[in-house]
């Protein structure tokens, strides 16, 4: 039976859907009904456009309910349920402005940042959007930990990845190059005239736009680097906020030659001038499409890459239209090719049982001994993508899930016979693909015995 | 078939071969098990039983500035271009008329006289980039161009071409994700601490389960898993808690020398460690670096502090055991306007413990302005794989290491005794 294009598109939001009656508004609700089918296509596409269907969200939907999906998704316009907003507006982060942060401890910060990103991911409704912040925050990784980085993370992460999400690559690029948490981590705080500090202008060009062997020289770098020269931050004195500010006197006012054209335009344009040519060059345009790929497929065939490099540089960069391709590709509903990350692997789980969180230590921990402890990865390649980066630490994700099916992890619970109650009607088999996409393990016990092995078994791992 | 041939096939660019990446994931491994490891269980090692060292791999990451590290005090023009960057001669440990060592690794000063530390300067791979992922990946599959193209791990293809190629606990990364040196490698594990790997679970119901479930299958998830539950058997008979280091070793708090400790109780235990990898970031030293004391030198400190720690508390053990010590990149030889060093070509190489040779070895290609190359850095004169290969034959008692870097012919550089 085809589900209704209505089901589904209401479904997308169900965890925040339904503060029915005997529900508090300041927690997630419970859905009243199981998902009346599943498919492990459906599963497979919202595990990676999403980060897995919510609890009671049917996973068996037709293409065109695919393609409103889709559509909707990249509208990004859904209502964040009550509880979500009301949870967010308690931190700290999200209310005072980062230079006003300053008697709060940096790993406070750091894990107020983390909260949110946890929140946002498992509870909104904007799943594709929560991606793309996921995919963009490690595009352009900071490590928040840099000389007092933390305190502009929060600028960062709202106007620079959360605003331009699903907008303009070039818009981001260009909100990148002036964000002080940037301008702080790649040290280009302190590029000036004279020997040009080339760290920032290597990695715009390795990791953000064009990608290694994508065209340039050594030669390029070093001449980026001086067309960079001054784009710095203002001091913290009297009213100076600690935002972005081109000092013209540290300037590298010279003739600078870059990808062999002459950058004529001075002062702080030739750093705009940069911008221009490498935020919708085909390196970039190519480079990004491999790299989205990668991360929703874990592989990134040709033609796939193709048709969205062609789309974004037909748009100038629209990271909308760059997507489509890959949403309506065969490829997001075929056969696993990469591993859900620990991030996504607790955020599927979660949205799975319906679980409520608090998203502080206890979640933290366990990411922190998966592997992935959030906007701490060092080095500006943000977290890997590849299979064998992860396969390393199968014991704490096991570790993760058992803790988890017994209420252990501190701040995280769910009501287990709630859940039960919710499948009662509902055969084994349809349990276990609505809440893990597989089929029940063979020989398990009890529901929280069989939940725990369903998210530690195997093909859970995969995305 | 070639064995390096398959090596470039199977792990090579998917492009030329039309293998997905996926499919290189789960192959990685088996693939050199199943084409490579009849041909080189026959031919790399020396017959089973001849004793092996333990290879302790330390990777200081972000580009460590081996200029401050082992100073080229008779060179005029390091003064000349690190005017505040540069460790005075009066400061530093000399060791010869043109190097001394940077006081902060005073701790080694005894290491060095005993004849148990090899330095081998200038040293790096053929890395034009300049950047930390590639010089750190090309350096960690065991490339020395950009061009060359294949991948997985030097560390894992030296495993894989034993015959002891399932055993549990071969290899051991203290870090959070696999280094890609152990890439492919299904037989390595990426933790924190040995402490922490257990299952935290008291019913045997959730055991039993994973047992069922991880029990077969081949894909790299089912691989780790199952390697996973071989290693909580064997360590359920250790008990890292209770390990006392000898010799009036003193292992400091930090994250090096904790790692290190752990490796000596595991080497101690005999639980058939063959190489352990570890880790130590913070040397990007863009900014304010530092001279004899900053920056820079905290990290020496860390570092020396350290490995000393670990030697003297193996003692007479380390005469089975090797450290290498090696970097990405060196930095730029002239300090930038930050008073900090930007990315650069050459840099040191170390190795320690009872089968190193001592002293120090390899080329100096000098610093002159017309010694330096186009950027104004430090030559590779000496390359990194020679290192690597030297230890891999006398110590790891490998007959044909150069199968580990794609045929590489290396010439040895005496860093350690046969």
């Amino acid at each position: 039976m085809e589900v209704s294009r209505r089901e589904v598109l209401g479904a997308a939001a169900v965890v925040g859907a339904g503060l029915a009656a005997g529900c508090s508004p300041l927690r997630p609700s419970a859905p009243k009904e199981a998902p009346k089918a599943t498919s492990s296509e459906g599963y497979r596409f919202l595990s990676r456009a999403g980060f897995g269907p919510g609890l009671g969200e049917s996973t068996k939907f037709s293409d065109q309910d695919r393609r409103d999906w889709i559509e909707m998704q990249l509208r990004a316009e859904q209502d964040e349920p009550a509880f979500l907003t009301w949870r967010l507006s308690r931190l700290d982060i999200l209310r005072i402005e980062g230079w006003e942060l300053g008697d709060m401890p940096e790993e406070e910060i750091i894990r107020q940042l983390q909260q949110a990103a946890l929140l946002r991911a498992i509870y909104s409704p904007n799943q594709l959007r929560e991606r793309m912040v996921d995919f963009w925050t490690n595009h352009f990784n900071i490590y928040s930990k840099k000389a007092d980085g933390a305190y502009a993370m929060t600028g960062d992460q709202e106007s620079v990845i959360r605003k331009n999400a699903l907008g303009s690559f070039p818009a981001m690029l260009r909100a990148s190059a002036t964000s002080p948490a940037m301008l702080n981590y790649l040290d280009n705080k302190v590029n000036r005239a004279g020997v040009a500090n080339e760290n920032y202008a290597r990695e715009i060009l390795e990791l953000h736009t064009l990608g290694l062997g994508g065209g340039y020289t050594q030669q390029d770098i070093r001449e980026v680097a001086r067309c960079f020269t001054g784009w710095t931050i203002e001091n913290r004195f009297l009213r100076a906020r600690g935002r972005f500010r081109f000092r013209e006197e540290w300037h590298d006012a010279t003739l600078k030659k870059v990808f062999e054209q002459k950058i004529t335009e001075g002062g702080i344009k030739d750093g705009e001038r940069v911008l221009d040519m490498i935020s919708v060059h085909p390196s970039t345009a190519k480079h990004l499409s491999r790299k989205l790929c990668e991360y929703f497929l874990g592989t990134a065939p040709a033609n796939l890459t193709e048709g969205m490099s062609e789309r974004f540089l037909a748009t100038r960069g629209d990271i909308k239209e760059t997507l489509k391709p890959l949403l309506e590709s065969k490829e997001i509903l075929g056969d696993p090719q990469g591993v859900r990350r620990p991030f996504d692997f607790v955020v599927a789980i979660l949205r799975a049982t319906g679980a409520d969180t608090d998203a502080r230590k206890g979640l933290e921990q366990s990411l922190t001994k998966m592997g992935q402890d959030l906007f701490k990865w060092p080095m500006p390649d943000g977290f890997p993508t590849e299979t064998s980066s992860w396969t390393g630490s199968m014991l704490p994700r096991w570790n993760f899930v058992h803790a988890f099916s017994q209420n252990s992890i501190p701040g995280t619970k769910v009501d287990w016979q709630a859940l039960e109650k919710l499948f009662t009607n509902t055969s084994l088999n349809e349990t276990t693909h609505a809440l893990a996409g597989r089929d029940p393990v063979p020989g398990a016990g009890p529901l929280t015995d069989h939940v725990a092995l369903l998210f530690a078994s195997p093909e859970f791992q995969w995305k | 078939m070639e064995v390096n041939q398959s090596w470039t096939t199977c792990s090579g660019s998917p492009d030329q071969t039309g293998i997905s990446r996926r499919q290189l994931a789960g192959l990685g491994a088996l693939a050199l098990l199943g084409w490579a490891s009849p041909a080189l269980a026959q031919t790399t090692f020396a017959p089973e039983g001849e004793p092996r060292d333990v290879l302790v791999v330390v990777f200081l990451r972000g580009g460590m500035d081996g200029l401050n590290l082992l100073i080229p005090t008779g060179e005029d023009n390091y003064y000349r271009q690190r005017p505040s960057v540069g460790v005075p001669a009066r400061e530093a440990h000399k060791l010869t008329d043109m190097f001394a060592l940077h006081p902060a690794m005073r701790p080694l000063f005894e290491t060095f006289d005993r004849g148990e530390m090899s330095l081998v300067h200038a040293c790096g791979s053929g890395d034009q980039t300049r950047s930390h992922f590639e010089a750190m990946n090309l350096m960690e599959t065991g490339r020395f161009e950009n061009r060359q193209n294949f991948s997985g791990g030097w560390i894992a293809r030296t495993l894989e071409s034993s015959p002891r190629a399932n055993a549990p606990l071969r290899a051991i990364s203290f870090s959070d994700t696999m280094p890609d040196s152990l890439q492919g490698a299904t037989g390595a594990l990426a933790l924190n601490s040995i402490q922490d790997f257990k299952l935290e679970a008291s019913d045997q119901r959730f055991l039993l389960g994973l047992e069922k479930m991880y029990g077969q299958g081949t894909n790299p998830v089912q691989e780790s898993g199952r390697e996973t539950l071989r290693v909580l058997k064997m360590l359920e008979k250790l008990n890292p808690k209770a390990y006392k280091p000898s010799n009036g070793a003193v292992f400091p708090n930090s994250g090096l020398a904790q790692g290190l400790q752990q490796v000596a109780m595991l080497i101690r235990a005999r639980v058939g460690l063959e190489i352990a990898c570890l880790d130590l970031g913070g040397w990007d030293t863009h900014v304010a670096q530092g001279a004899g004391t900053g920056w820079f030198a905290r990290q020496v400190e860390e570092l020396s502090t350290a490995l000393a720690a670990f030697l003297k508390d193996l003692g007479p053990e380390t005469r089975k055991v090797t450290v290498l010590v090696q970097t990405e990149f060196g930095r730029r030889l002239q300090e930038n306007t930050g008073l900090g060093t930007d990315h650069g070509r050459g840099s040191v190489a170390m190795v320690l413990g009872g089968g190193a040779s001592g002293g120090i070895h390899g080329k100096w290609p000098g610093l002159r302005p017309t010694d330096l190359d186009e950027v104004g850095d430090l030559r590779v004169a000496n390359d990194y794989r020679n290192v690597i290969a030297e230890i891999l034959a006398k110590r790891m008692k490998m007959t044909n290491p150069e199968k580990v870097f794609a045929n590489h012919t290396y010439s040895e550089l005496g860093v350690c005794r046969a």
